[in-house]
């Protein structure tokens, strides 16, 4: 697609940057920030101070009462197995927990609904009287009911 | 880093991660239960083309967890769009590398937060650390051009100078520096926030730092939620001196994509509170011409655009031009933008005046990602003895300048 055939209705939106002050303005500031800075210059404290020599990692040696570790509760799930193998983007690394991605159906006429699953009909009796038993079973159960 | 950069997106392609950082202000670590297919993900890349879009930049979770990260980066390339990367560095692969580059992205940007000790505590992973300088390599290796990112909090500020020299033997060629924000896991975990006072020994530090960097032709980017104004507001938004912070950009030149196809303004605005709408039901087109989520900032530069500021920041001399700094801080903080008391020239204001600010959280964070708790704002007199029911404060004599620093 050519630059000519993109959209007006994009980025950026409402003013340009250099639109958003005037330049007297940014002047003002420019200056207020140059007289800032030179003060600044006068005061910094930095240059004289004795590198720090450090055992450990800082928050350790300025914490009183460091967090316990782990710091941020029990690790998650993602995190407690072993260490994973390089990723290569070829293949979903199986630490990852990635479920394989959906078809791509974007654009594409939606599918059909699902047809709604056939419940079983509701128990009803059955209407047809039983068939009447008959032969020697039938007279014995017949004399046993009595 | 991208100076010609008019149009940015800022794209979440899965919410999956590998590492579980206690900071992670999506709280990602598990696939979003929607995320988009391929096609759609291609034809956002289309649209985004037809918006005007400059640059994306693809992120996570962790972007290479999904297995058509390279075909979508490869798109966005292939459409004339510059296409970077955002990682946390842990196990990509030498052909991940490899394969980044064949799909036409130049840069990649390395999360390291830290020295080894906090950078691994930081994100979950034994190892982690040392894994993203391996990453890096891989990634000169293949031809990406290495730059970093790096959270300011109270575990990770003091070790600045040391991370430095650990990241120029690795050859970056930038490195942009973003305050901890109270958002998802990190609103979790309130005590390793700066507090607005300790503002004022970071920025000294960063300044040396940067100006270090400088010389050694490193590249220092203050992120958006870093500054404001103030002696080293030129020097740490952009190294030639002449920039400073003009407000916030969401929606204007800059958007954010979830990995379900929500559109913000920002990446990282709370989903609740700045979604405009889901790509799968609305065009980006529509979005962009109608979404009222996407219009917070259209006042900039007009008599309205400090109607929404309230606290400090609405007498503020720059008030103006900063309509606040960044949305997604203040918002974080209070619940709504439009003051935002992570400022140096605020700080600034308020030592010159003998008081200092503390943030207290008084609700903690529902617990989905991109959500946010609240903080009350305590101003007191700056010689008022540090409460001791929490963490120590932070000044310039905790901050580690190893042996070998020169400035």
């Amino acid at each position: 697609m050519r630059d000519d055939e993109r959209s007006t209705e994009g980025l950026p939106r409402g003013p340009a940057r250099d639109e958003q002050m005037r330049p007297e303005r940014a002047e003002a500031i420019a200056k207020r920030l140059e007289r800032e800075e030179a003060e600044a210059a006068g005061t910094a404290p930095s240059r004289d101070l004795p590198p720090t020599v450090s055992t450990g990692p800082a928050w350790a040696d300025h914490n009183d009462d460091p967090p316990p570790a782990p710091a941020y509760g029990a690790p998650p799930p993602w995190v407690t197995g072993p260490v994973p193998p390089d990723r290569d983007g070829a293949a979903p690394a199986p630490w990852a927990n990635l479920p394989a991605p959906p078809a791509p159906v974007y654009g594409a006429p939606p599918p059909p609904p699902r047809r709604p699953e056939l419940a079983p009909p509701p128990h009803r009796p059955d209407p047809t009287p039983p068939a009447r038993r008959s032969g020697l079973r039938g007279w014995l159960r017949g004399l046993l009911r009595r | 880093m991208t100076g010609a950069r008019r149009t940015y997106v800022v794209w979440e392609l899965t919410l999956a991660c590998n590492l579980a950082c206690g900071h992670c202000g999506s709280r990602a670590g598990e696939r979003r239960p929607a995320e988009l297919t391929t096609a759609e993900a291609l034809d956002l890349v289309a649209q985004l083309h037809r918006a005007g879009v400059d640059e994306v930049t693809l992120i996570g979770g962790e972007a290479f967890l999904r297995r058509d990260w390279l075909t979508i980066a490869a798109e966005i390339t292939r459409l004339g769009m510059t296409c970077t990367m955002t990682t946390g560095g842990y196990r990509m692969s030498a052909a991940a590398a490899r394969g980044l580059r064949a799909a036409g992205v130049e840069r990649c940007s390395v999360s390291v937060d830290g020295t080894a000790a906090t950078h691994d505590r930081l994100r979950g992973r034994a190892g982690s650390w040392r894994s993203c300088f391996t990453t890096m390599e891989r990634l000169r290796a293949a031809g990406v051009t290495v730059t970093c990112n790096t959270q300011l909090n109270r575990l990770t500020a003091p070790e600045l100078p040391a991370l430095y020299l650990d990241l120029r033997a690795a050859g970056i060629a930038a490195w942009q520096w973003q305050l901890t924000v109270p958002m998802g896991n990190a609103a979790d975990h309130a005590e390793i926030l700066l507090q607005p006072v300790e503002l004022l020994d970071v920025f000294p530090m960063l300044a040396r730092v940067a100006r270090r960097a400088a010389a050694d032709g490193v590249r220092v980017h203050a992120g958006n939620n870093l500054g404001y104004y103030g002696p080293y507001e030129r020097l740490l938004r952009s190294p030639e001196g002449a920039a400073f912070w003009s407000g916030c950009q969401a929606g204007l030149s800059t958007l954010g994509i979830e990995s379900d196809g929500t559109i913000k303004g920002c990446p990282s605005l709370p989903t609740r509170d700045y979604a405009a709408g889901d790509i799968r039901e609305h065009s980006l087109a529509d979005l962009l011409r109608d979404a009222p989520e996407l219009a917070l900032n259209t006042a900039a530069g007009t008599a309205a655009a400090t109607d929404t500021l309230w606290g400090f920041c609405r007498t503020c001399d720059y008030a103006d031009v900063c309509r606040g700094g960044c949305t997604w801080t203040a918002h974080t903080v209070f619940g709504r933008s439009g003051n935002n008391p992570y400022c140096h020239h605020r700080a600034l204001a308020h030592q010159r005046s003998g008081r200092r600010e503390r943030l207290v959280q008084v609700a903690a964070a529902p617990g989905e990602p991109f959500d946010h708790g609240r903080f009350d704002l305590i101003l007191e007199d700056l010689a008022d003895p540090w409460p001791a029911t929490v963490r120590p404060r932070l000044t310039a004599a905790a901050m580690h300048w190893p042996p070998t620093w020169v400035d």
